[in-house]
């Protein structure tokens, strides 16, 4: 649970201001007010007496030992990557200051903002992928930040999942499976299986040569050694689902990096509302026309 | 008769206070050499599965009710807190069996415990044993020195006693 991990100041605002149902972000900045969001919609909760709640670095020090569990050894690479991954799927984005070592980015220090995202699994959000789901080919699933690209993609390995497909999602961030001591939280459907907090790189050659997949999945592709590495398990014949950050199908390809998707993605899938499929785009029947 | 009695009581309560010292070395030995276990088990679970501080405290503590189990108790309740101070930490080590210096170091330790990445943890965990190494062949000298005499002079002392009043 997000309280868990807050301090009980914090905590208390919540509980007499939001639906913990409803809430998916929760934004802590040193001496700014407290900011939350539910599905989306960000405001500044305030405490018993009307005031807002202005986060103190001791708020955001309680955070990061809960979330670390108190082993910054142990999750120092995430913290590098300035991300933290909690139990029951939490993911908190980190910012402060970069500490650098033999000219790599080695920690973070003097952390002042924390982006604390809630997961949420939302059952039958992908209900318009039933095309693609019968006739399963590449696919990609397009949107800018926010939109539930993930929610979307864990029911879509869901639902390919239970119709005997065998799924591997590579959890580089630990979103999608919300694993808790390597246990899916997550409902992955029961030909899933779970590579988690290794990176995409390592995860696509070992899982390919180990896991037989008939489909991996994955989330948030970023830069040209990704799409390489996609590519490489296409032509190996296996099948991928992945989110990408863009504003549309076209926004994408026109990146020199990014067009290189086209080359092996079948179905583009663009979000333009929260978790609302707004066009699946076939390629095969874009050539046709 | 009385002046048997009172004999067997003295020597009762000579004894006791023989065994009450042998027992305070055993015990602090026993605590110190738990403290190094507790670090091997640190050194060893950080440095292979990178198991959080939390999870290897409970491992070692298990059901054991020992002396070091209850510090180490107090330290758990500690990280359920969140966050806390080097106070907090020197008093979850509050005990008759170590002195102030001996605390300080336990309570850096458990302080500095998790708040580092691997490499550095690791070489901290490596200073801690080299710090408590001494203490504890010290320990365990006086335990055998002090510790077996005190039970001795301590049933000596209760004969002698029991001799002289009866």
């Amino acid at each position: 649970m997000i309280t868990d991990l807050l301090p009980e100041k914090i905590s208390d605002i919540l509980k007499n201001n939001t639906d913990y149902n409803s809430l998916t972000e929760v934004r802590l900045r040193t001496d700014k007010p407290l900011s939350v969001a539910e599905y989306g919609e960000y405001y500044a909760p305030c405490d018993c007496n009307g005031h807002r709640y202005f986060v103190t670095k001791d708020d955001i020090e309680h955070v990061l030992a809960v979330a670390t569990k108190h082993s910054v050894y142990a999750v120092n690479n995430q913290l590098a990557s300035g991300f933290l991954s909690c139990d029951d799927g939490i993911r908190i984005g980190v910012s402060g200051e970069g500490v650098y070592k033999n000219g790599k980015l080695f920690t973070l220090k003097n952390v002042s903002s924390l982006c604390i995202r809630i997961p949420r699994q939302i059952f039958g959000c992908a209900s318009g992928l039933e095309r693609i789901v019968n006739d399963f080919d590449n696919t990609l699933i397009i949107s800018p930040p926010g939109m539930g690209k993930t929610t979307i993609l864990r029911e879509f390995v869901r639902i390919l999942s239970e119709k005997g497909k065998n799924v591997v999602v590579i959890d580089e961030r630990n979103e999608l499976s919300a694993c808790v001591n390597g246990k899916p939280s997550m409902d992955l459907g029961a030909n899933t299986d779970v590579l988690l907090f290794s990176s995409k790189k390592n995860g696509y050659q070992d899982v390919v040569r180990s896991m037989k997949p008939d489909i991996i999945a994955t989330d948030e592709i970023f830069g040209k050694d990704e799409i390489a590495c996609l590519q490489d398990i296409s032509r190996c014949g296996v099948k991928i689902i992945a989110t990408v950050h863009a504003k549309d199908t076209v926004s994408l390809l026109r990146d020199r990096t990014y067009c290189e998707l086209a080359a092996f993605t079948r179905y583009f899938v663009e979000l333009g509302e929260l978790g609302k499929i707004t066009a699946i785009k076939d390629k095969e029947e874009l050539k046709k026309c | 008769m009385l002046k048997l009695l009172i004999g067997a009581a003295l020597f009762i309560c000579c004894g006791y206070a023989g065994y009450g010292i042998s027992a305070h070395y055993r015990k602090r030995y026993n605590l110190l050499v738990k403290i190094n276990g507790y670090i091997d088990a640190l050194e060893n679970g950080i440095s292979y599965l990178q198991n959080t501080s939390e999870e290897l405290t409970k491992g070692y503590t298990g059901e054991s009710k020992d002396d070091c189990a209850i510090i180490l108790r107090r330290y758990l309740s500690l990280l359920d807190k969140g966050t806390f101070s080097k106070g907090d930490c020197f008093d979850a080590t509050k005990t008759h069996l170590l002195s102030g210096y001996e605390r300080q170091i336990l309570a850096d330790m458990l302080f500095s415990l998790g708040k580092s990445d691997l490499d550095t943890q690791l070489s901290e965990l490596k200073n801690y044993r080299a710090l408590f190494a001494p203490v504890t062949e010290s320990a365990k000298q006086n335990y055998k020195k002090y510790g077996t005499l005190a039970f001795k002079l301590g049933i000596l002392a209760g004969l002698a006693a029991l001799l002289i009043t009866a």
